[in-house]
């Protein structure tokens, strides 16, 4: 005997099925990327590395005496000199006498120019931190900041820190408006397909045509 | 990218929560008494603004706060009074006002957690500061103590909305202007939906609700996208302009009956439009003409007899939405004119000598003559040539909005086909583009006759003064094939779905290729707000050195204005004086002719002013050599202080008479 569910109900039944399938896929794709940054550091490619400031060329930027690093402009960049670099992530450690509002690190393919597009800013929950998306070698920009007269003593650039298991869920504003958007026009599609198809199979199928009985003339006036 | 948490001990972010509470309580009353579920959050919104800016005009904002609370706890009473001791059935919310609370939630906990600041120059001259006027003073920023007149020509209805979720609980959070102006775009988008309700057709109202939710990204893209997206972030009035004379016309369309309840979504809708910009007016009058035109000439055939009847309640809606209109514009200007006697064109910096009521024929009057100025030839022409070829939109040039339109009523054509029905949508496509014609001649006329030359001729924000009409259009359009929906057979309604979720997956996709994610209200990092925070920080270091009955003179040679308006916006309630407008030392004196001319300020000149004005200090942001030059013989230190970055302040005194300016050392 078939169920007999009101269609509203079946619709908004399987909207809330397409969103938990949505979620479902989003934890299994990142899922993912940890156990391809898993395998990637067991077998070698990526390794943690520690970066000195001979690896970078300096722009509107001077080195002083004590090796600190003084900012000429509001535009400081460095630059790294192999173009490239296997990372995941960089972290850049450093103290500035002034706040540097704004410190973002770049990446580029081989060939391409650095761009917005292309543009990490340090996460929120480790401080230095700047994620760059897994799988490539890059050409590397690190901007310290957007104070000209900065003084700026690096402690640190490290590349590839391993990080924790929580670290790879977290949605990026992209995914955030997929996951908002997708699954409920996916489930309009389906609906609307399914009510292209002839009415006898209309009756077969459980998903449900919202307007199953509207194969008359339309009403315009009710 | 991870979101940043917030964490705020303080009242403040629990306010407009109470606030949102009341507009879903007034939301939910609207929809008892009988307006559509879709409708409802045009009302409540449009109620609350009338409410405030009523009493604000009045010269009691305060008052507003409390009777919306009154209201919204009386209507709690009336439904609960309804459901348990009368035993009706309240209707049941349908899914417009799901559309609306949810997404209003989801807003709020959003800008709670990004916490997004001003950062464009119109936020800082206008829309940011006016709502901060309204909340530090608790008066409508007509009458608030602030140095530039340019303030009181605009219109309240953000502003005051606004003031409404921060009324309660001191202090003013930019967020939360962001919040309210979401809000008002939220309760405009909903109405889209209102002729799917009938029906309950979920399947076609989801695609249209997330097309709308995307517009936003498709007007704001004509700027560089190297910055945040404006779209959800931005208090300028011109998107919700647009929107609001959208939600107008979706009002009227949504009904096929003018009862009394149909018809006060859409004259409040107009009361919106109307007090939101300066050009609303001219939105609403294309609103209401072809609202009437639609009710006399589309409405369902009738017997002989009732046409009279019908011509009765035609005529009866015309007279509601024309004096909703002109209660509208012109209380707000009866109110400027006893408070300020201040005129648009006066106030907006313009060599305007024609009034607005005279722009139409003197128009009229160029473009008939066979002796044009130059200037019009120019103007005029690349108008006609930008419509055309400017592209300064996501979607390319104005005519793509045209074409999308009259696309979007083919389509509808195309799934149902009743006479009825057909002659709506044509009356719709023809009327609609009539008065697009009207509409960009009347800001073609602001660039020949308001405008000074010098903005004229690079066509300042020509993208965002037209937008506002391709927004309301579209939304006219889509609401119109919604219509077709709710009244068409089921493989018809499954097409018009596909081609509402097509339509939907393109402009996601385009706008994907064009907005980086982190650019966008959902992926926005913190970081991009730490210039502004750095500034508010200075400017509250600075505010404690200063006299809080005090006026301040602000020297910044070179500024270009925008400075100005911002430490004018981070200082208040501390006040700026205009300071010859910031930038160079030059006084702004209209000539017998009429024109403007820019006289230089001498440093005796200067000095009189200084006491004239009743500044006690002045501060300097940038000082250059050619001030230093000219004016340094007023400061007591002839400018060594501010030259060894000592001070950047100086206290104003007299001295036998002379005024002279003392430096304000920091004491570290």
């Amino acid at each position: 005997m078939q169920k007999h569910l009101r269609r509203n109900n079946s619709f908004f039944l399987r909207v809330v099925v397409l969103y938990l399938c949505a979620l479902l896929a989003f934890l299994l794709v990142h899922f993912a990327y940890f156990v391809q940054n898993r395998l990637a550091y067991a077998s070698g490619i990526l390794t943690q590395q520690k970066l000195s400031l001979d690896d970078f060329i300096l722009i509107d930027m001077e080195m002083t005496e004590d090796g600190s690093l003084v900012c000429l402009s509001t535009d400081p960049q460095l630059i790294a000199k192999d173009s490239s670099i296997v990372a995941e992530n960089l972290n850049f450690q450093a103290e500035y006498t002034l706040p540097p509002l704004l410190v973002n690190v770049f990446w580029a393919d081989v060939g391409e120019v650095h761009s917005v597009r292309n543009m990490a800013y340090e996460t929120d929950s480790a401080e230095g931190l700047f994620l760059l998306p897994p799988g490539g070698a890059y050409s590397l920009r690190i901007d310290p900041g957007i104070q000209a007269e900065n003084i700026v003593t690096i402690n640190s650039i490290t590349i590839n820190t391993k990080r924790d298991f929580g670290f790879f869920f977290i949605p990026s504003g992209g995914e955030l408006a997929l996951l908002l958007f997708l699954p409920s026009l996916l489930a309009s599609c389906i609906e609307a397909v399914m009510c292209l198809l002839p009415k006898r199979l209309l009756d077969k199928n459980t998903f449900g045509c919202l307007d199953a009985d509207k194969d008359g003339v339309g009403q315009y006036h009710d | 990218m991870p979101i940043k948490m917030v964490w705020v001990s303080t009242m403040i972010d629990i306010r407009i929560l109470i606030s949102f509470s009341e507009l879903i309580i007034l939301v939910l009353a609207f929809h008892q008494i009988g307006v559509k579920s879709s409708l409802a959050p045009l009302c409540a919104v449009g109620s609350v603004v009338v409410v405030f800016t009523l009493c604000g005009c009045l010269g009691a904002l305060p008052v507003a706060g409390w009777l919306v609370l009154f209201a919204s706890i009386i209507s709690v009473g009336w439904l609960v009074f309804r459901c348990l001791v009368q035993k009706k059935l309240l209707r049941i919310p349908q899914f417009g006002f799901w559309f609306f609370t949810v997404g209003g939630l989801f807003l709020i906990i959003l800008l709670w957690l990004k916490q997004p600041m001003f950062t464009e120059w119109d936020e800082f001259s206008f829309w940011g500061v006016g709502s901060k006027l309204l909340k530090e003073y608790n008066q409508l920023y007509t009458t608030a103590p602030v140095g530039w007149i340019w303030t009181q020509t605009q219109k309240p209805a953000l502003l005051v909305f606004s003031y409404f979720f921060q009324f309660f609980g001191n202090g003013y959070a930019e967020w939360q202007s962001y919040v309210a102006v979401d809000i008002f775009l939220l309760a405009t988008m909903t109405t889209v939906l209102g002729s799917l309700e009938d029906k309950k057709k979920i399947g076609a109202a989801i695609p249209l609700a997330v097309l709308m939710l995307l517009l936003p990204f498709v007007f704001y893209h004509y700027q560089n996208i190297t910055n945040v997206s404006p779209a959800y972030l931005c208090v300028l009035g011109d998107l919700p302009l647009g929107f609001a004379f959208g939600a107008t016309l979706c009002a009227h369309y949504c009904e096929k009956k003018y009862s009394a309840i149909n018809i006060l979504p859409v004259c409040l809708g107009l009361v919106l439009t109307t007090l939101t910009k300066d050009t609303g007016m001219a939105l609403a009058l294309v609103a209401m003409v072809l609202s009437f035109v639609d009710a006399m000439l589309c409405a369902k055939p009738r017997q002989l007899e009732s046409v009279k009847a019908s011509w009765k309640k035609e005529s009866l809606y015309f007279v509601a939405m024309l004096t909703s209109i002109v209660t509208a514009f012109g209380g707000w200007e009866l109110y400027i004119n006893l408070t300020t006697g201040a005129s648009r064109t006066e106030a907006a910096g313009s060599t305007a000598t024609i009034g607005i009521a005279e722009m139409p024929f003197v128009f009229l009057g160029e473009l008939l003559s066979s002796n044009k100025s130059g200037f019009f030839i120019e103007i005029t022409g690349n108008m006609l040539r930008s419509f055309f070829t400017s592209f300064g939109y996501m979607l390319g040039s104005g005519v793509v909005f045209l074409l999308l339109v009259w696309g979007i009523l083919g389509g509808a054509i195309l799934i149902y086909r009743e006479k009825p029905a057909m002659r709506r949508y044509i009356f719709y496509g023809i009327g609609s583009t009539m008065g697009f014609i009207c509409w960009y001649s009347l800001i073609t006329m602001s660039y020949l006759y308001v405008l000074r030359p010098e903005q004229a001729l690079i066509y300042e924000s020509y993208e965002r003064y037209v937008y506002p009409y391709y927004v309301g259009w579209l939304l006219g359009a889509l609401c119109l094939f919604a219509t077709a929906i709710s009244a068409s057979t089921r493989k018809k309604i499954a097409l018009g779905q596909l081609g509402l979720v097509t339509l939907t997956a393109l402009i996601f996709l385009r706008i994907s290729q064009l907005v980086p994610e982190q650019y966008t209200v959902l992926g926005v990092h913190p970081d991009e707000y730490n210039r502004r925070q750095e500034f508010a920080q200075s400017v509250q270091q600075l505010c404690a050195r200063l006299d809080p009955e005090g006026r301040t003179f602000f020297v910044s040679s070179n500024d270009d204005g925008l400075g100005w308006f911002m430490y004018c916006y981070e200082m208040l309630p501390y006040q700026l004086d205009y300071s010859y407008g910031g930038g160079t030392m030059e006084e702004r004196v209209i000539s017998s002719n009429g024109s403007i001319q820019k006289i230089h300020v001498t440093i005796d000149a200067w000095e009189i002013y200084l006491v004239e004005s009743g500044c006690t200090t002045v501060y300097i942001d940038y000082a250059s050599s050619d001030f230093a030059a000219e004016y340094g013989a007023l400061f007591e230190d002839n400018m060594t202080s501010y030259h060894n970055r000592q001070t950047n302040l100086y206290e104003v005194t007299t001295e036998n008479g002379n005024v002279v300016l003392v430096p304000i050392l920091m004491i570290s």
